[in-house]
């Protein structure tokens, strides 16, 4: 276990200020795989950082009708994520705030961050602000209660809910728990869900028919949008890091030592580009599915993730020792 | 540590078995039927090195052989020569599909943790595993109209029988094996002979025409 003392406390703190600070070079990267997969020149890796700049320096152009609520959301909507950036795994493997939350608050955090966009997006009466949202909420609520059973399996198998511990027990037991494969599954359908990713919405239109997240965020401009884009890739950032440091947590850093350190934050960064690779990979190669359409596949994602809780709990433990 | 891995990998046969249930497309339902064959090489890989086995390391030969390599192929000739790519409807709906498959784990679960007093203690997760297996084949085999499906619902269902096998002891003979693996061959050809014959007849696979073969009296 990691001592409570001056300088983890301040790694504890670096590590969450770099999943801040890292999060618009992976969407960076996403956005260069996914150009080079569909024959495109790519932008710089540093794109997002440069949109962020150029965003921040223009005056916003607020709607007439806006309330306070349209002000303060996009703050509101950073500080949620920015809180949770503290509670996943980075380089350790876990955040510092992540003994005091569980799972539970983890994904009542990412609702709250939700449903201030939407609120927002209702606030200045736009037709498009309106559909976005109703739109959000609808995946919103099909989604839910799949990352909540996928969390809870997780917590099932470690008996415990934070993700200190569930991080601790998998690292040190292995991953091959047989309820885990579902749960993997399911997750991945939940994050392509929640970020707006390809069979679900796709992030580069602004096409109304089929446009969700950029339906709600279509009023902001200035430094709110420059909040707002950053956030979003700070929640694209934290789910692949829940991903791959819940259900491949090798490498981690489980003591504080600069090999083990240095260790963990290049396992963690191999597997995220690898995994937003594939990610690309996957968006290039399907279509965007018609909007009532997605109950199908978040339905599947609901029972995949209910199968995978029914085989951790039913399940015959078995003596470990003989292969069967 | 060896245990896990294997349980594990029975898992992943599950999984690809649930997902062919759901699948619309023939051709992504035999991408997952190849993926669970290769999975039940890799499983059967294992258990061959860590209880070394004559037996079981022609059983791995075998398997590779005839599920990885050439079933495969045969399948993706008879869906190319049948036109086989469009999407393939189940007969009831998709939710409906999935609380039944969800049921039926449920119940391969409860039944093998019944059956804990006849089985050898060690090999009763694996045991459970691919008895969910078995009855989502059956499932596979009863859900669609069209008559590709039910083969490969049989190549599943026979998958999850040898898995059973293995899981309870060390495999089948290699004789039983070998037995088995060429009739799944010719089961597979006669079947092809007779869905290529219907579909000339009929023009098409859907079920509801093989009504037509019973002689009216």
């Amino acid at each position: 276990m990691i001592s409570d003392n001056t300088i983890s406390i301040l790694l504890f703190v670096l590590q969450g200020l770099l999943v801040i600070a890292i999060a618009p070079l992976l969407s960076g990267w996403l956005k260069i795989v996914t150009c080079r997969c569909q024959n495109r020149s790519a932008a710089s890796l540093f794109q997002p950082y440069f949109a962020f700049c150029k965003l921040l320096i223009k005056t916003p152009v607020m709607a007439e009708n806006a309330s306070w609520l349209f002000r303060f959301a996009p703050y509101f909507y950073a500080a949620c994520l920015a809180v949770l950036a503290f509670v996943v795994p980075f380089f350790l493997y876990y955040g510092v705030l992540s003994p005091l939350f569980d799972v539970i608050v983890v994904a009542g955090i990412f609702a709250l961050a939700r449903i201030s966009m939407a609120l927002a997006a209702m606030d200045v009466g736009t037709a498009f602000g309106s559909l976005g949202a109703r739109r959000e909420l609808f995946i919103a609520c099909l989604v839910e209660p799949v990352l909540l059973l996928v969390l809870l399996n997780l917590g099932l198998i470690t008996k415990g809910l934070t993700l200190e511990h569930i991080g601790f027990v998998l690292i040190h037991k292995g991953i091959l728990y047989p309820g885990l494969a579902f749960s993997l599954s399911a997750f991945v359908l939940v994050l392509l869900a929640e970020n707006g990713r390809f069979p679900f919405d796709n992030p580069a239109t602004h096409l109304e028919l089929t446009m969700i997240h950029e339906a709600m965020i279509l009023e902001y401009s200035g430094r709110y949008l420059a909040l707002i884009e950053w956030g979003n890739s700070l929640k694209l950032t934290l789910f692949l890091l829940l991903f791959v440091n819940l259900f491949f947590p090798c490498g981690l850093a489980v003591q504080l030592s600069w090999g083990a350190l240095l260790t963990g934050l290049i396992t963690t960064l191999v597997k995220l580009f690898v995994l937003l690779t594939l990610l690309a990979i996957a968006e290039s190669l399907q279509a965007k599915v018609r909007l009532f359409r997605i109950p199908e596949y978040l339905g599947l994602a609901l029972f995949l993730a209910l199968m995978g809780i029914l085989l951790t709990q039913l399940m015959v433990t078995q003596v470990t020792g003989v292969p069967i | 540590m060896i245990n896990d891995w294997l349980l594990f990998l029975i898992s992943i046969m599950l999984l690809c078995g649930v997902l062919m249930v759901v699948g619309t497309h023939i051709t992504s339902v035999l991408k997952l039927l190849v993926a669970q064959n290769t999975l039940l090489a890799v499983y059967l890989l294992t258990k061959a090195i860590y209880v070394p086995n004559a037996a079981l390391f022609v059983s791995v030969a075998i398997t590779v052989i005839v599920k990885v390599i050439i079933l495969p192929l045969l399948l993706w000739k008879l869906a190319r020569f049948l036109h086989l790519s469009g999407r393939v409807e189940p007969i009831v709906n998709k939710p409906t599909l999935l609380l039944l498959t969800t049921a039926l784990v449920f119940f391969a679960l409860i039944l093998s943790r019944n059956m804990l007093t006849f089985l050898p203690h060690t090999s009763a997760a694996g045991f459970s595993l691919a008895l969910a297996n078995a009855f989502v084949a059956m499932l596979l085999v009863i859900v669609r109209r069209k008559a590709v499906t039910q083969v490969i619902g049989l190549l599943v269902l026979e998958n999850s029988i040898f898995i059973l096998a293995a899981a309870l002891s060390t495999g089948f003979p290699w004789l039983i094996e070998l037995g088995m693996s060429f009739d799944v061959l010719v089961g597979f050809m006669i079947f092809t002979l007779f869905l290529m014959r219907i579909q000339r007849e009929y023009g098409s696979l859907q079920i509801h025409n093989f009504e037509k073969l019973k002689e009216r009296v």
